[in-house]
C-alpha cells in the first residue's frame, strides 16, 4: 500500500511538470485562424502608455486572432531590461528602441528582423533620407518613429509673473535672471539645465559659433580652446542666476526634471527639452502654469545649431516565432489612420508620412511637440554621430559637467578630459 | 528501496535546479568571463589578467572603494549599537512594550524596497520634509543630498534606520541572561552602566559577532539606496561599489570587467569576514569556556 501510494506521488509529480510545460500550445480559433499572442515594449510617460493601449485594444478588435501584450514603464532601467532580455533571448516580439540601440545590438544589420523582407510593412511611407538612419547594411532594422530635436520650451506663466518677455537671444536670458532674482526670489531661474542638459548647452553654443558637430570622423571637432570658452560660458550662467548651479539641483536627488518640485511650481523659467517629451513636462505643472514653445537662442554665431535625430524606431525581433503577425501589427500601429488618431503625436510628430497626413487633416498637429518639432526642423544643425548617446559617453559627459560645476576640475582640465575621453570612447564602440 | 531513493531526489530537484541553474553556474560563469571581454553581443575574448589589471589604473574603481568603505564602517557601527540600544531598552518591562517591539521592527519589514528610498529621497531633498522641520526651528536648509560630504550619510541613515533584525537577535539574546547574574551583581552594589559592560554586554557578544558579520556582508552590498536616491551623485560620493559593478556590466555591457569587478568584492568581503573570525578569540566570549 505504501509502495503504490509513493508511485501515485511520483507519478501525479511528473504529470504537472508536463502540463505546466505544454502550457503554450499555439490554440486556433473559430475561423481556424491561429491564435497569436504577441509581446510589445515601450517606454515613456503617461499619456503615451494610455494611447497605446488604446491602440491596442483597437487593433485587438480589428484582428481577434492576434493577442498583444503590453510591457511598458519609465525610461530609467529600459535599456538594461532590453538590453538583458534581448541577451537571454526573451525580448518581446515588436520593441520601441532607442536610435543608438540598433547600433549596439545590430552592429552588421542582422540584430533585427529585416523589416524590407516582410509584406505587410508599407515602406513606401518614409522618406528614404529618414528610413537611411535605421537601415544598417542595406537591412531595414526599424521604422523611424519621428524627428525629435532638443527645443527650448519656457514657463509662460513664470515669465508672465516676472514681468518679462520669453528670450530669444542668450543676452535675454541674462537680462531674465536679474529681474527673477529681484521679483520672485533667488529660487527662481530662467532655465534649468541638468548635468546633460548643460553639457548639450555647450555643444549647442560651440556648433552655434563654429557651424561644426561635436564628433567628425570618430572624433572630436572642436579644439581644448573652444570647449573652455563654452564651459566658461556656462558657467558664467551659472553664476549670474541663469540656470541652477549643480549642487542646487542636485539637492533634490536623483529624481527626473519634470518630477522635482521646483519645476512643478514653476521656480524653474525653462528647460532644454526633446520635442517628444515635453507633454510630460507640462502635465506635471501645477495649476493652470502653461508652457510655451521657444526660439532657439541666438547670439553666439551664425549657424543653426538645433540638435535632432531619428528619436526612435520600432523593430521586430529577430528571433520572433510570429513575423507576419508582428508586421501587421506594426504597419497598424504605424499608418492606421484611427491608430494614428489615437497617438496622436505622444511619439513626437510621426515619420510615417500616412500618419502624418492623417494628422494633418484631423487638424491634430498642433501642440508644444509639434511647435517645438517644426522650430528644430528649421534650425537644423549639422547632425550627431551614432555613438553620441552610449550610456558610458552620457554618464561620462555627466560626470565631467557635475565635476566642473563642484569646482573639482576647472575649465582647462575639463576641456581636456572631453576631448581625451570622448576620442577613447568613440573609438572602442567604433571597433 | 531504490525507488526510495529516486522520490527524495525527485523532490529536492526544484531545489536543486534552482541552485545550479541561479547560484552556482553564474557564479563560476561570473568568474571565469572575469578574465575575458565580453560585451554580451560577440562572444567572449580571453584576456588574462587585463580586467584586474585595468581596475588598478582606473580612478573611479579607487574612489568606489573609498566610498564604500566610508559607507560599511559608518553604517554598521551605527546600526548595530542602535540595535543594541533599542533591544536593551525593550528588554525592560515596560507597558505596552509589544507595540513598541513591533514599531521598531516595522521599518525592517518595508526593507530595502525601491518605494522606501524613494520616499527618502523626498524627505531628504532641499523642500523635504527634514529641511521643512529644521526650519521651524530656525536652521537654514541643508543640502541633504546635494552636498558630497552629507550624501553619504544620508543614504547610511537609510540603513541604520533598519535596525530591527539585528534589534530582535539582540533582544533574544538579552532575554536569555539568567536573572540570577543580575541579582548577584546588584547585591554586591553594581551600577547601572557597570552591569551593562561586565555582564550584558560580554555575555551577547557571539550575538553581537553574527550581527556583525551579517550586517558587513550585507552593506558591502548595498545598491538600492544610492542607485534610486542619488544615483551614485553627486560627484560620486554615494557610487558604492555595487553600482559600480552595475554600471559597468549592464549599461556599458562590460561584463568581463563587471565580473571581475564583482570578484574583487567578494575577496574583500572574505577578507573582512576571515578577518572578524580570527579575532573573535579576543573579544567573543562563549558560555562555559575554559575562564
Amino acid at each position: 500500500m505504501k509502495k503504490m501510494a509513493k508511485v501515485v506521488a511520483v507519478l501525479l509529480t511528473l504529470v504537472m511538470l508536463l502540463t505546466a510545460c505544454a502550457g503554450n500550445k499555439p490554440a486556433t480559433n473559430a475561423d481556424g485562424e491561429e491564435q497569436v499572442t504577441l509581446r510589445f515594449s515601450w517606454w515613456g510617460g503617461d499619456a503615451r502608455h494610455e494611447a497605446t493601449l488604446e491602440a491596442i485594444a483597437l487593433f485587438e478588435e480589428k484582428y481577434p486572432n492576434i493577442k498583444i501584450e503590453a510591457e511598458y514603464g519609465g525610461w530609467q532601467g529600459h535599456q538594461e531590461k532590453v538590453t538583458t532580455q534581448m541577451v537571454g533571448n526573451t525580448a518581446p516580439d515588436v520593441l520601441q528602441v532607442n536610435w543608438n540601440w540598433l547600433y549596439i545590438f545590430s552592429k552588421d544589420g542582422n540584430g533585427f528582423y529585416d523589416l524590407s523582407t516582410l509584406a505587410d510593412i508599407n515602406l513606401d511611407n518614409y522618406e528614404s533620407a529618414i528610413l537611411d538612419q535605421t537601415t544598417i547594411n542595406g537591412k531595414v532594422n526599424g521604422l523611424p518613429v519621428g524627428i525629435g530635436g532638443k527645443v527650448f520650451y519656457w514657463n509662460g506663466s513664470t515669465y508672465e509673473k516676472a514681468g518679462v518677455e520669453i528670450p530669444q537671444t542668450f543676452d535675454d536670458l541674462f537680462a531674465a535672471a536679474e529681474v527673477f532674482q529681484a521679483t520672485l526670489g533667488n529660487d527662481y531661474y530662467p532655465i534649468d539645465l541638468d548635468q546633460y542638459g548643460a553639457f548639450l548647452m555647450l555643444l549647442y553654443y560651440l556648433e552655434q559659433q563654429t557651424g561644426k558637430p561635436f564628433i567628425v570622423d570618430n572624433k572630436v571637432a572642436y579644439t581644448e580652446a573652444q570647449l573652455v570658452e563654452a564651459l566658461e560660458y556656462y558657467n558664467s550662467m551659472v553664476e549670474a542666476g541663469v540656470t541652477p548651479s549643480m549642487e542646487s539641483r542636485g539637492a533634490a536627488g536623483n529624481v527626473p526634471v519634470d518630477q522635482t518640485p521646483s519645476w512643478i511650481q514653476g521656480r524653474y523659467g525653462g528647460t532644454y527639452e526633446w520635442d517628444s517629451a515635453i507633454d510630460k513636462f507640462q502635465a506635471a505643472l501645477e495649476g493652470d502654469q502653461k508652457i510655451v514653445t521657444g526660439d532657439f537662442l541666438t547670439g553666439i554665431g551664425s549657424h543653426p545649431s538645433a540638435l535632432a535625430k531619428v528619436s526612435m524606431a520600432y523593430s521586430i525581433n529577430k528571433n520572433t516565432k510570429h513575423p507576419e503577425a508582428a508586421a501587421k501589427f506594426l504597419n497598424f500601429l504605424v499608418s492606421d489612420k484611427e491608430a494614428s488618431e489615437i497617438l496622436g503625436t505622444t511619439r513626437g510628430i510621426p515619420a510615417n508620412l500616412a500618419a502624418k497626413d492623417t494628422l494633418q487633416d484631423l487638424g491634430l498637429l498642433s501642440g508644444l511637440g509639434y511647435e517645438g518639432n517644426v522650430k528644430v526642423i528649421d534650425n537644423l544643425g549639422v547632425g550627431i554621430s551614432p555613438y553620441f548617446e552610449d550610456a558610458e559617453l552620457q554618464a561620462f559627459y555627466r560626470q565631467v559637467i557635475e565635476e566642473y560645476g563642484y569646482g573639482q576640475i576647472n575649465a582647462q582640465q575639463a576641456a581636456e578630459k572631453i576631448i581625451t575621453t570622448v576620442n577613447r570612447l568613440v573609438a572602442e564602440l567604433a571597433k | 528501496m531504490k525507488l526510495k531513493k529516486h522520490v527524495g531526489i525527485l523532490y529536492i530537484l526544484p531545489w536543486l535546479i534552482g541552485i545550479i541553474a541561479f547560484t552556482a553556474f553564474p557564479f563560476i560563469a561570473s568568474f571565469v568571463l572575469s578574465f575575458t571581454d565580453y560585451n554580451l553581443i560577440s562572444s567572449p575574448s580571453f584576456v588574462g589578467l587585463s580586467n584586474y589589471r585595468t581596475m588598478m589604473d582606473t580612478p573611479l574603481f579607487w574612489k568606489s572603494l573609498r566610498t564604500t568603505f566610508i559607507y560599511v564602517f559608518v553604517t554598521v557601527p551605527l546600526k548595530l549599537s542602535f540595535a543594541l540600544f533599542i533591544a536593551y531598552i525593550l528588554n525592560f518591562k515596560l507597558k505596552g512594550v509589544n507595540f513598541f517591539r513591533t514599531a521598531y521592527y516595522l521599518p525592517s519589514i518595508l526593507g530595502g524596497s525601491v518605494a522606501i528610498a524613494v520616499l527618502w529621497r523626498f524627505l531628504f531633498a532641499d523642500t523635504g520634509l527634514i529641511n521643512m522641520i529644521i526650519g521651524n526651528f530656525g536652521v537654514d536648509p541643508i543640502s541633504w543630498l546635494g552636498n558630497p560630504r552629507y550624501a553619504i550619510f544620508t543614504i547610511s541613515l537609510l540603513r541604520v534606520w533598519q535596525f530591527g533584525s539585528p534589534m530582535v537577535i539582540f533582544l533574544a539574546a538579552l532575554k536569555n541572561i539568567p536573572e540570577s547574574l543580575y541579582e548577584a551583581a546588584r547585591i554586591d552594589g553594581a551600577s547601572k552602566t557597570h552591569i551593562f559592560f561586565k555582564i550584558t554586554l560580554p555575555l551577547i557578544t557571539p550575538i553581537v559577532f553574527f550581527n556583525f558579520i551579517m550586517q558587513l556582508v550585507q552593506a558591502f552590498q548595498e545598491f538600492n539606496g544610492p542607485y534610486i536616491i542619488t544615483g551614485g551623485g553627486p560627484l560620486n560620493s554615494t557610487y558604492l561599489f555595487p553600482l559600480y559593478i552595475y554600471d559597468n556590466s549592464f549599461k556599458y555591457f562590460r561584463m568581463g570587467y563587471g565580473s571581475a569587478l564583482s570578484w574583487f568584492l567578494f575577496a574583500i568581503i572574505m577578507v573582512f569576514t576571515l578577518i572578524t573570525f580570527k579575532s573573535e578569540k579576543y573579544w567573543v566570549h562563549y558560555d562555559g569556556g575554559d575562564e
